[in-house]
């Protein structure tokens, strides 16, 4: 704060990283060859993502166990941010009920996993001129806990649910000088269960066509600690609070066509990024002889995705081949004229793969490109009319010193854009 | 400006793994936990990794259990908080051909209320540290195991994981007149992780023997928050808050079991185990708060008294009793205190612990409703903390004494399915 030197260089090399999760990247590689698409045509452990109630379509003991690595190629002016965590691995397996008569193959429960090497979660909130890409942040470097289980309707309806499942941390450390000036301190915090609800069905319209849709609740990881210390009758109180790893509502509905050898689907999507309330800190202190002191925390209008994906699937005696496209609107505004530097665009994810057949196993690989639109930010300058709003403008940090003096490492411009390269390998095996 | 370092005293809390206290699935709770020679499958995912392997088939462990606390300090409510939560394992074993198989699985506990807390108080305040937070944490235990005819071992990891601030800054200046603050923060958990091992052995047909062996775990919490202040002519320098605690501490254990099957219908067991509860070093964090800004705060000594806690052997003896499909089960087990004679500074409350627990559970065969057989078991389970009067030493407390005790009910039910 105060009056300093435009220092981009810094800012850009410590900009949050990501890892790769199956919001962005898939889960398993079937499916992140296919782009990601297929609420309708999935029928295998990875359902739990993409639509619980495929858990049961082709019902059989089933265990799915790999690997994904990305690496990034996105510009942040003329650096590059980096993955910080760019490889994770991922568990799914399913099991229909033991049941038997009418009740045969009608039940089935899962569970998926996807691991990071060395963490389970990393909550990240940059302050607010911080140039980095959201959609690829914290979002990512969490571990993803997806219990479930799906049950066979009649009439062809099949109905799915899994527990997105993770924790938070919140709490308070208070620290006071007692009656004999001695310091009575207290400590609580507390790490939360987070657990947010994947819903979906899937419809059997007619022997080669299926409809599916899927509700996917928002998911957040919260972060809050309020230190509230009281040393020789001054206040120190600093209370601060984050979201991290956040994920919309999301509404996915789509179609599915198969024969024997070939299996070909369409997604639409709608996810509600309108009600992120952004990655920034949320502050509410109080320090020695400063007083209360408000936060700065710009009001950003994130906007709803939409997306649309398709998949294709071939079987050719023991290969298959798999490939999809998928696009995205971007949540992030283009026009940030003010404090915030939230870099991002149009997502248009392409994805090729492969697998072979032996037996009751099967081996997967597959490459995905996810190219960002590229886009310029461009800085407005606060000419002190009306009340200042963070994200229209910037202000002049010294106004005593001619030209426009400010910290802001998106001033006057800022490029990005560019593409994330992810690959992957897994290995099946059902009975 | 002047710069003070407040180094706060406060207690943290010491548990054992909450599998340890009420046990994994119902026929354990109804056993006292003296099952680790007889577990196999999914329930073996806790008692001994060595038994995954063992199992015929796949098998889900699911169940639910409840630990109503009554312990008071002073004839007052200690404020321990009942503790419940799932219970999840799994065990996949693979037959690989002739008497050789191999075996994977998991076991996870789910607290309802929080999958941690961290609890500090002040130091010389008498509370139960070993139970105010004992099954308040997830546990999460995935193992490996192979097995070869009448021998088999297994191992894996407990997994729990840190609390880390990378960053916690917030900054205070002025910008166009308007004093103004921005926050920026990077919170990471990382994992960390203790050694699990196990061996089972049948040295003859109505004797199995096991040994399993368990790392020393703990949550690390390290939070630093710096304020940054830049308000010229006002105030200027930095305010930090560091707190450094060592949650969660879990010994290292060491564990030996025994089954009898007496008759075909009845099975005596027994289970040995050594705690390693002197590791626990000083049993006291910190919290320090360094204000460099310009104010004249006190400046208190830190204060961190060895724990001295001393290593515990637990005995615990169960026997099942099979009768057509169901299957009755009791139990009893001596927990000794690890906790050293508080006449100085410290208060932690606790004592010696005798346990009686009862069960039953039912199998379910196969036929027209069921293609695999599922197991039902219920269990509840009475623990009974000895009272303690505890007189503080006098050149540190004159007339200070408290004292402590009380009792423990659980109850747990669980099923286990087939695949």
């Amino acid at each position: 704060m105060g009056t300093r030197h435009v220092l981009t260089a810094i800012a850009l090399a410590s900009s949050p990283a990501a890892a790769n999760p199956v919001e962005v990247f898939g889960l398993t590689s079937r499916h992140a060859a296919q782009a990601n698409a297929g609420v309708a045509s999935v029928d295998d452990a990875a359902a739990l993502y993409y639509d619980p109630a495929g858990l049961v379509a082709d019902p059989k003991l089933e265990f799915e166990v790999g690997s994904v690595v990305a690496v990034s190629h996105l510009q942040i002016q003329d650096h590059f941010a980096s993955l910080t965590d760019p490889v994770g691995f991922q568990i799914a397996m399913r099991a229909p009920l033991p049941l038997a008569g009418a009740l045969a193959n009608r039940i089935v429960v899962g569970i998926a996993l996807h691991l990071l090497p060395t963490e389970v979660v990393e909550v990240v909130a940059p302050p607010p001129d911080r140039p980095f890409y959201p959609y690829y942040g914290d979002r990512l470097s969490r571990i993803v806990v997806l219990p479930g289980a799906a049950v066979r309707l009649d009439h062809g309806v099949s109905l799915g649910f899994a527990v997105n499942v993770l924790a938070g941390l919140g709490g308070t450390i208070s620290a006071s000088e007692g009656a004999t000036r001695a310091i009575d301190s207290r400590v609580d915090e507390r790490v939360p269960t987070i657990a947010r609800i994947i819903a979906g069905a899937q419809y059997e319209l007619a022997p080669q066509w299926k409809l599916g849709a899927v509700y996917r609740q928002r998911f957040e990881i919260p972060f809050s600690t309020s230190a509230v210390t009281n040393v020789a009758g001054e206040p120190i109180d600093i209370d601060l609070s984050a979201s991290g790893a956040f994920t919309p509502d999301t509404v996915v509905a789509g179609g599915a066509w198969s024969d024997a050898n070939l299996t070909a689907s369409l997604d639409l999507g709608w996810a509600s990024w309108s009600a992120y309330p952004g990655p920034f800190v949320r502050v509410n202190s109080e320090l020695p002889l400063v007083g209360p002191v408000p936060g700065q925390t710009p009001v950003v209008p994130f906007k709803d995705t939409f997306a649309i994906r398709g998949g294709v699937e071939l079987t050719r005696g023991t290969w298959v081949f798999r490939g999809g496209y998928g696009f995205e609107t971007s949540a992030i505004p283009k026009s940030q004229p003010g404090v915030t530097n939230l870099l991002d665009g149009p997502h248009h994810t392409i994805g090729v793969g492969a697998g072979w057949l032996h037996g009751t196993m099967r081996i997967d690989a597959h490459v995905q490109l996810q190219i960002v639109g590229g886009r310029t930010i461009t800085k407005t300058i606060y000419d002190g009319t009306g009340t200042y709003d963070p994200f229209t403008s910037v202000r002049d940090e010294d106004t005593a010193t001619p030209g426009t003096q400010t910290s802001n490492p998106g001033f006057p411009t800022l490029q990005s854009g560019g593409e994330v390269l992810s690959a992957g390998v897994t290995f099946e095996v059902w009975k | 400006m002047r710069r003070a370092l407040i180094i706060v005293a406060l207690a943290r809390t010491a548990s054992a793994d909450p599998l340890d206290e009420i046990g994994l699935g119902a026929a354990a709770t109804g056993m006292a936990n003296a099952r680790s020679a007889l577990a196999t499958g999914a329930e073996a995912t806790h008692l001994d990794p060595a038994g995954v392997a063992r199992a015929s088939g796949p098998e889900l462990l699911l169940g639910y259990q409840y630990s109503i606390d009554h312990l008071s300090i002073d004839e007052h409510d200690a404020g321990v908080i009942d503790a419940h939560g799932t219970t999840v394992a799994l065990a996949i074993p693979v037959a690989l051909g002739g008497d050789l198989r191999i075996g994977f699985g998991t076991a996870l506990y789910l607290p309802d209320q929080f999958l941690a807390r961290l609890q500090l108080t002040p130091i010389n305040q008498p509370h139960f540290a070993r139970f105010e937070t004992q099954a308040q944490r997830i546990v999460v235990e995935p193992v490996a195991a192979v097995s070869f005819g009448n021998v088999a071992i297994g191992a894996g990891a407990s997994l729990l994981a840190d609390t880390r601030s990378r960053q916690l800054s917030f900054d205070v200046g002025v910008v166009g007149g308007e004093t103004q603050g921005q926050a920026d923060l990077d919170i990471s958990l990382p994992v960390r992780a203790a050694p699990l091992a196990g061996v089972w052995w049948r040295p003859h047909p109505k004797v199995d023997v096991a040994a399993t062996f368990r790392g020393q775990l703990s949550l690390d919490l390290a939070l630093d928050i710096r304020a940054n202040v830049n308000v010229p002519g006002v105030v200027t320098g930095d305010a930090i808050i560091s707190l450094r605690s060592v949650e969660y501490f879990t010994p290292m254990r060491a564990t030996v079991g025994a089954a009898i099957h007496a008759t075909d219908d009845l099975v005596i067991t027994a289970d040995a185990a050594w705690e390693h509860w002197s590791a626990l070093g000083s049993g006291v964090p910190d919290l320090r708060v360094l204000i460099a800004l310009d104010i004249a705060p006190p400046l208190v000594s830190s204060m961190q008294p060895p724990a001295d806690f001393h290593d515990i052997v637990t005995a615990r003896l169960g026997a099942e009793w099979q009768r057509d499909n169901w299957r009755f089960r009791a139990g009893a087990a001596y927990l000794p205190s690890p906790v050293p004679a508080q006449t100085g500074i410290t208060s932690f409350a606790d004592g010696a612990r005798i346990a009686g627990t009862a069960g039953a559970g039912v199998h379910l065969a196969p036929g027209s409703v069921l293609t695999k057989p599922i197991d039902v078991d219920f269990a509840v389970g009475w623990q009974h903390v000895a009272h303690a009067l505890v007189h503080k030493d006098m050149d540190l407390d004159p007339g200070g004494a408290y004292s402590s005790g009380g009792d423990i009910i659980q109850a747990s039910v669980s099923t286990t399915v087939r695949f």
